[in-house]
Order: structure tokens, then C-alpha cells, then sequence
């Protein structure tokens, strides 16, 4: 079928042209989701409780050292300080060569914008997450928020 | 977000599945049958995640690509196949015949009556007034109405002067 041979050269093509872009070119932000899109996908899959599929933006380290029970403690007090999310938003990156610092906010019904930062750093041409501490901080913004009265 | 980027994975995007599907035939972007509508959707939902960039665009073009192969398969498979093609594309419903409505063809595929005359005007420019002059109205795989003239409501054609002028002996 030459139809089917000539979809198949044209996606390798492309598919070695993207990696010639991305690993070649050094595109960190343009072929790939930039760090705050991954933070922000990360955080959407974590606001519908899907702590599997959330997995899959941590790096090869962590995600070989984190289950999905942990990912579902650690976003709990999230939730339950921030109420319904609305929406999340990567808002901003700091790329230094290899790691980057991204954040984003959680719109929420209950605490307002509750703002998330979180480490990351490139693995095979794709953004990873690095570290889980920020859903921690945004935790403990979100109690302070609470003890002091409420959302801004 | 910079714009620039959106407008370069937009372009990318574009260039991509025109080529795909360009190669692939006019069949895929036909929509003539559910899987086609189906291909139609999924590459609609695909290009939304790439043109953002919520995923790389390597995996973009996996999956469109994977999407217009299966499509190609599917659709080589059922035209050597007719018990395929049916299953895949089903067989059209009758909802008209010799100027009646077909009751089983209406609930079948939930068409009330006021739709059946509205399809009988896209199909056939006809009325209700003037159903009597159809042997059959169908409703295709692709959804579209199609309307089949009783042999003497048909349009004159060569082989019918033939007849008259051998009926008149002329």
C-alpha cells in the first residue's frame, strides 16, 4: 500500500526532525511542554485524583521512589485547604541549562489564588519534576491562609 | 505563554496533518462513516493538546500518525471485506417507500416525522405532496438522505425516446 508507506516516511521524518530540533537545537520550551505546562499538567491530574497518571511527570528517580499513595498524602491538605480548585495555571519559568524552577497558581473556591512552585530539570528532552517539596509549602500557605481568615 | 511558540507549533501542526492526510487519501478526510468521524475527533483533540504544548510534539505526531495508519487498515480492510464494511460503516435505513413512511426505518434511527420531511426536501427537493412519486428514500451510512425516483417520475432519458419512436414505429 503505498499510501501507508508514505504516512509512515513522513511521520519518521518528522519524528527525526523534532529530535534534531529538540536534542540538536537545544529547544527546551517549544517542541516540549515548557516547565510551567508540566508543573500545570501535573497539578490538573492531581486536582482529579488520577495519582497514577500524575506519576508519569516525576523524573526517573522519583517516580521509581514514589507510589501513588504518597502523591494522594502529600495533595491532601492541598485540597483540603484550598476547597474546589477551579482552574491551574503555569504562570512563569526559570530555566538555568538543565533545571528549571516553574510556577503556577491554583484557583481555587475557597483560598483564592494559592500559588505552587516546583523544581525541575530535563530528562531525554522532556521537562520532569524534581522535587514534591512545593506541594508542601503550598500546604502550609494554605493553613496560614486559613488561620489567618481566609483567601486573598 | 509567548506567542511566537503557539504560532510555531500551530504551523508545525498544520503542515503535519495536511501532509498525513493529503497522503493518505481523500477517503480520511471524507467523514463518511462513523470511523471517519471518529479519526475527525481525535485529531481535532490531539492538534488542542500540541498547538498549547501540554504535550511534546514528538508525541503528537505519534499519535496522528498511529490514527491516519489505523484509519488506512481499517478502511483497505473493509473495502476487501463487506461483512467489515457493514459492521464498520453499517447499511442504509429506509425510511420511505413507494411514497409511505417506513415505520421500523423511522424508530430505528430516531427520525420523527418532521425530520423525514426535512430530509426528504435535502435529498429531493420534495414535499410531502409529491412523496408519491418516490420508490424509495433512504438515509445513508454517511447520514445524508438519498431519494429514489419511481421508474415514471424519473427524468426522460436517451433509451426512453428510443421506445416511443419504436412504439410509434417511426
Amino acid at each position: 500500500m503505498k499510501e501507508l508507506a508514505a504516512v509512515i516516511a513522513v511521520v519518521a521524518l518528522l519524528l527525526a526532525g523534532v529530535a534534531g530540533i529538540v536534542f540538536g537545537l537545544d529547544d527546551r520550551t517549544t517542541f516540549v511542554p515548557s516547565p510551567a505546562i508540566t508543573i500545570q499538567g501535573f497539578l490538573r491530574t492531581l486536582s482529579v485524583e488520577r495519582f497514577d497518571m500524575a506519576l508519569s511527570y516525576l523524573d526517573a528517580g522519583l517516580e521509581s521512589r514514589v507510589e501513588p499513595e504518597e502523591l494522594r498524602r502529600r495533595w491532601k491538605p492541598v485540597q483540603e485547604g484550598a476547597g474546589d480548585i477551579i482552574n491551574v495555571n503555569g504562570e512563569w519559568e526559570v530555566i538555568r541549562g538543565d533545571s528549571a524552577i516553574a510556577g503556577a497558581s491554583l484557583k481555587t473556591a475557597d483560598a483564592g489564588l494559592c500559588p505552587v512552585t516546583m523544581a525541575l530539570h530535563l530528562e531525554n528532552g522532556v521537562w520532569k519534576i524534581a522535587r514534591l517539596d512545593g506541594l508542601d509549602t503550598a500546604a502550609l500557605r494554605l493553613v496560614r491562609q486559613g488561620m489567618a481568615g481566609g483567601g486573598n | 505563554m509567548e506567542l511566537h511558540k503557539i504560532a510555531i507549533r500551530v504551523l508545525f501542526a498544520y503542515i503535519f496533518l495536511l501532509l498525513i492526510i493529503r497522503l493518505s487519501g481523500k477517503r480520511t478526510v471524507a467523514e463518511g462513516n462513523t470511523f471517519d468521524f471518529v479519526l475527525a475527533l481525535i485529531l481535532g483533540d490531539t492538534v488542542d493538546n500540541a498547538m498549547w504544548g501540554e504535550v511534546p510534539i514528538a508525541q503528537f505526531i505519534v499519535a496522528a500518525g498511529t490514527l491516519v495508519v489505523i484509519q488506512l487498515l481499517v478502511s483497505a480492510a473493509s473495502y476487501r471485506n463487506e461483512t467489515l464494511q457493514a459492521i464498520l460503516e453499517g447499511s442504509p435505513t429506509t425510511f420511505l417507500r413507494k411514497g409511505r413512511l417506513v415505520r421500523e426505518g423511522l424508530r430505528r434511527e430516531r427520525i420523527s416525522r418532521r425530520e423525514s420531511e426535512e430530509m426528504m426536501r435535502l435529498g429531493g427537493g420534495m414535499e410531502p405532496d409529491e412523496w408519491a412519486s418516490v420508490e424509495a428514500a433512504r438515509l445513508e451510512h454517511s447520514g445524508e438522505p438519498s431519494v429514489i425516483l419511481r421508474p415514471w417520475a424519473r427524468p426522460a432519458q436517451g433509451q426512453d425516446r428510443d421506445a416511443l419512436r419504436r412504439r410509434r414505429g417511426t
